[in-house]
């Protein structure tokens, strides 16, 4: 059986066999227009490949973890990066792998290559899965080809991919994927023309940038526009862009992002005559379409070259799929993001938070105090949405790292790239070590430890005033000389710093500390090769930084909404005081009102309850494995207000999410559920720095786990048993 | 009995109705204090899940064993034998007590025992067939791959 289709054969025509763009691109044969050699890979590769090595049930069995309907994007991401590992890790048939390098030798005279995928469903008239699937440009050795080829194939099972298809209704089990293997041409510039411009059907639209397509087409390079009339290809109007960079293919294999030269951001890509040139081109293919056209092209040595053709489908420009495109990022596109959030977003955080922890509000009356807390929430709401827009999405830097990574060192567990990221020091960490350094110092010294205990805080050490004025900082971003009295206020940590120091609660080992990290490191950086060592100092450096971050501006925006839970409980209060004595005004009820805008409770969504002779009781609780290791213990389920004082050590967290504000209690716990999901969620990662078992992504934990039940985590296998009453059973 | 109950648990009690409303045959296992045993049976359940229904001939091993320890568990499950079982398969396991059926009771239970095996009408109503009722305290479903919901019935 050959697997690979020449591109002028009648074949080539057929999209169930080479997928839509590969179909595309025989069509632009059959019409006489130049475009890169071509040979496809057919969807029979595909599906030989996920039958011969097993892949097929695998995957089956990962994506059915939990019902995939239920299933959050950060349950998806990590689906989709075991699945990756597993593309990456099944060798291909040696039949397969003799008839893809044959080919490539007769076809292609030794020139770079690029790999393109082609998903029969792509582009069809109703859905664009335009950029939701991988294509990897300069392949230089059969090697790198056949590799590429294996990420093509698993880009059909990548977390914007199943959630678009999940959108549409289609399912990935049934689908396949062919693949493009075309020779690369290194083009001067590049561009896009459609035929029909999104905001003016009478006009065609082109876009163009010096260098490679792929830049424009991830949106990390801005290109020039014009837009022309489709009648006679008269300029309608040109946008210059500020022109500084560009991606060209790197000498080893791969593209690279490159400076432009002073000519170059000087001079547009296109002439008026280059423009109109493209334009034709365009409306001929739209012409023997029958459908206005998408499409991308390069110029190399003044020769245009269509690279693609795709219809532009009614939902080509819908907000669905541009939302998905965001789950994929470029290390570019996230260096400017982290620029963003450090140089920007936190500093913006931190001063607001700041300037509200150091009013002083004793004396303010209702009307000021209501204006107030709407003042707040508005701040709050403002970074909260900074939080949405640059915070969260920073993240993809450490996701992005995890898959060079996989790519590079192909490890047994796909997780093992975040030893790598936990050596980055992150403040709940730093919180937790202060509190446990507190409690040392008292256990060593029984004088102090009764001062503390009976509230004398003048009585105490130097050592442990800067410990506490340590964690205060870190807590609150300003560093408090009353540090002492503000933890001695909080009841639960006060109470949980005397259990630590007497004894009654074991203080934690650190698990995780020196872990092989420098041996994985070493291996990271082998993987690269000595000529591309900046490349891996940049992606972990961006990984590291997006990992720490994404644990401290959760901390920055509780501040924040500390400072607006702060007014709310003194406009209660007020209010309280004026029931008591019966005061109606004005001020009360503006009051009342700015309580009644700014609350922030959210309405969880009715359980249901028709009748059933049945008492349900889960037993076995399937979620995702976040951190490795089984542990079995009483169950604590936190809720609102957090009150750890009947917390013991070896306990079972239970929870919605790890919250900053009941990090110190982790290092206690045996094992911790969380009803959010994600290997990379907040309680997950510091799971892993402690080392403690940890099962993420049941949403049902706070329903069926009560405090006391018995309960067994697999941080293996992502199970959760309640095994019942407050002891071990042995069922 | 009705109770506040969360989406996951509408799935399973969805679940396990269809399992025991669709599937005719089951898995019994019995034991009768030194060896288990384990045998297929055509069975049928009650409107209310509370009891299950089948039929044997008296001289058979199942009836030896429950004649000495009158507790079972059913196995009833819907695999295809099939790799997409591990995930799209879903097994419930009926434990209880064995119970006599009551001669006011009976007529109506071979009624609705018939009604799910027609064929089987001579077979049920040979003087050498015992008809049986599994009065279940659980049900115990498995879904997903390892997804256990317990189903617990008041006594």
């Amino acid at each position: 059986m050959s697997y690979l289709i020449p591109i002028d054969s009648a074949e080539a025509l057929n999209s169930e066999v080479v997928g839509g763009k590969g179909a595309a691109t025989a069509r632009l044969v059959r019409m006489g227009i130049p475009v890169p050699k071509t040979i496809c890979l057919s969807t029979k590769a595909y599906l030989d490949f996920l039958s011969e090595t097993g892949l097929k049930d695998r995957i089956a069995l990962e994506i059915h973890r939990k019902d995939f309907i239920d299933m959050r994007w950060e349950e998806i991401w990590d689906a989709a990066l075991r699945i990756r590992n597993m593309f990456l890790k099944s060798p291909m048939p040696l039949s397969m792998r003799k008839e893809i390098i044959e080919s490539i030798s007769s076809s292609f005279s030794g020139n770079p290559l690029a790999v393109r995928s082609s998903a029969p469903s792509e582009d069809s008239d109703s859905a664009s899965f335009a950029g939701l699937h991988e294509s990897y440009l300069n392949l230089k050795e059969h090697e790198d080809v056949l590799k590429h080829i294996l990420l093509v194939w698993a880009s059909l099972w990548s977390d914007g991919a199943l959630l678009y298809r999940r959108e549409l209704g289609l399912s990935p089990s049934e689908s396949s994927m062919a693949v493009l293997i075309q020779e690369m041409i290194p083009g001067d510039r590049s561009g896009i023309v459609f035929t029909v411009s999104p905001d003016d059907p009478k006009s065609a639209m082109i876009e163009s940038v010096y260098g490679l397509n792929q830049g424009l087409v991830d949106g990390t390079i801005e290109p020039d526009r014009w837009l022309v009339n489709r009648a006679d290809f008269q300029m309608i109007h040109s946008m210059p862009t500020e022109r500084k960079q560009c991606v060209r293919p790197k000498p080893h294999g791969g593209t690279e992002i490159a400076e432009l030269s002073e000519s170059e951001s000087l001079r547009p890509p296109l002439s008026t005559e280059d423009v109109k040139q493209i334009a034709l081109s365009g409306m001929l293919i739209e012409r023997q379409s029958n459908a206005p056209q998408d499409v991308e092209w390069t110029i190399k040595n003044d020769e245009l070259v269509i690279l693609q053709a795709r219809a532009i489908t009614s939902s080509l420009d819908s907000d669905d799929r541009k939302w998905y495109l965001t789950l994929r990022r470029s290390l570019e596109n996230l260096k400017k993001l982290r620029e963003k959030v450090e140089k920007e977003v936190l500093p913006a955080m931190d001063r607001a938070a700041r300037l509200m922890e150091e009013m002083d509000l004793s004396s303010w009356g209702m009307q000021e105090l209501a204006k107030e807390l709407k003042r707040r929430y508005k701040i709050y709401q403002t970074h909260k949405k900074a939080y949405w827009d640059s915070c969260i999405p920073l993240a993809h830097g450490f996701r992005l790292f995890g898959e060079v990574y996989n790519d590079r060192v192909k490890p047994e567990d796909p997780y093992e790239f975040v030893l790598l990221l936990s050596g980055a020091d992150f403040k709940a960490k730093q919180r937790n070590d202060l509190i446990i350094k507190m409690a040392r110092l008292l256990k060593k010294d029984p004088r102090q430890f009764e001062t503390f205990k009976i509230g004398k805080t003048a009585d105490l050490s130097m050592d442990f005033r800067s410990f506490a004025r340590g964690y205060q900082e870190s807590l609150t971003g300003v560093s408090s000389l009353d540090a002492v009295e503000e933890i001695l206020s909080d009841e639960a940590l006060k109470s949980f710093i005397i259990r630590l120091a007497s004894g009654q609660t074991r203080l934690p080992d650190r698990a995780n500390e020196g872990k092989d990290i420098n041996m994985l490191l070493q291996g990271f950086y082998a993987a690269f090769g000595s000529e591309a060592k900046s490349e891996a100092d940049e992606i972990l450096e961006l990984g590291r930084a997006s990992y720490r971050l994404r644990d401290d501006d959760n901390l920055y925006l509780k501040r924040i909404e500390r400072q607006v839970q702060k007014v709310r409980l003194m406009a209660q209060e007020m209010l309280r005081q004026a029931d008591d004595k019966r005061i109606r005004s004005p001020e009360r009820d503006l009051l009342e009102k700015a309580l009644l805008t700014t609350s922030q409770e959210s309405k969880e969504k009715k359980e249901q309850g028709s009748k059933t002779p049945f008492h349900i009781k889960a037993r076995q609780i399937r979620g995702q494995p976040a951190s490795k290791g089984v542990s079995n213990g009483r169950a604590y389920v936190a809720e609102k207000p957090y009150d750890f004082s009947d917390f013991k050590s070896g306990d079972i967290l239970v929870c919605d999410a790890i919250d900053p504000d009941m990090t110190y209690i982790v290092p206690l716990a045996s094992g911790i559920v969380e009803r959010r999901g994600g290997m990379l969620i907040h309680g997950a990662i510091i799971a892993r720095e402690y080392g403690i078992p940890c099962v993420t992504g049941i949403p049902d934990a706070t329903h069926y786990i009560r405090t006391g039940n018995w309960v067994t985590v697999d941080g293996f296998l992502g199970i959760v048993t309640i095994r019942g009453g407050g002891f071990p059973d042995r069922q | 009995m009705s109770e506040k109950r969360p989406p996951s648990s509408e799935k399973a009690l969805e679940a396990l109705k269809n399992l025991l409303m669709n599937q005719r045959v089951g898995v019994l296992s019995t034991f009768d204090g030194v060896r288990p045993y384990a045998n297929i049976i055509a069975f049928t359940v009650t409107k209310d899940f509370k009891e299950i229904l089948f039929a044997s001939p008296k001289a058979t091993r199942k009836i030896a064993n429950l004649e000495k320890l009158p507790k079972a568990a059913l196995l009833v499950d819907n695999r295809s034998n099939s790799a997409d079982d591990f995930h799209a398969a879903s097994a419930v396991t009926a434990i209880g007590d064995i119970r006599e059926v009551s001669d006011s009771e009976r007529q109506l239970m071979i009624r609705l025992y018939l009604e799910s095996h027609p064929y089987l009408e001579d077979f049920v109503r040979s003087p050498s067939c015992a008809f049986i009722k599994i009065q279940v305290s659980s049900y115990i479903l498995v879904r997903n791959f390892q997804e256990v919901t317990e189903f617990h019935l008041p006594l």
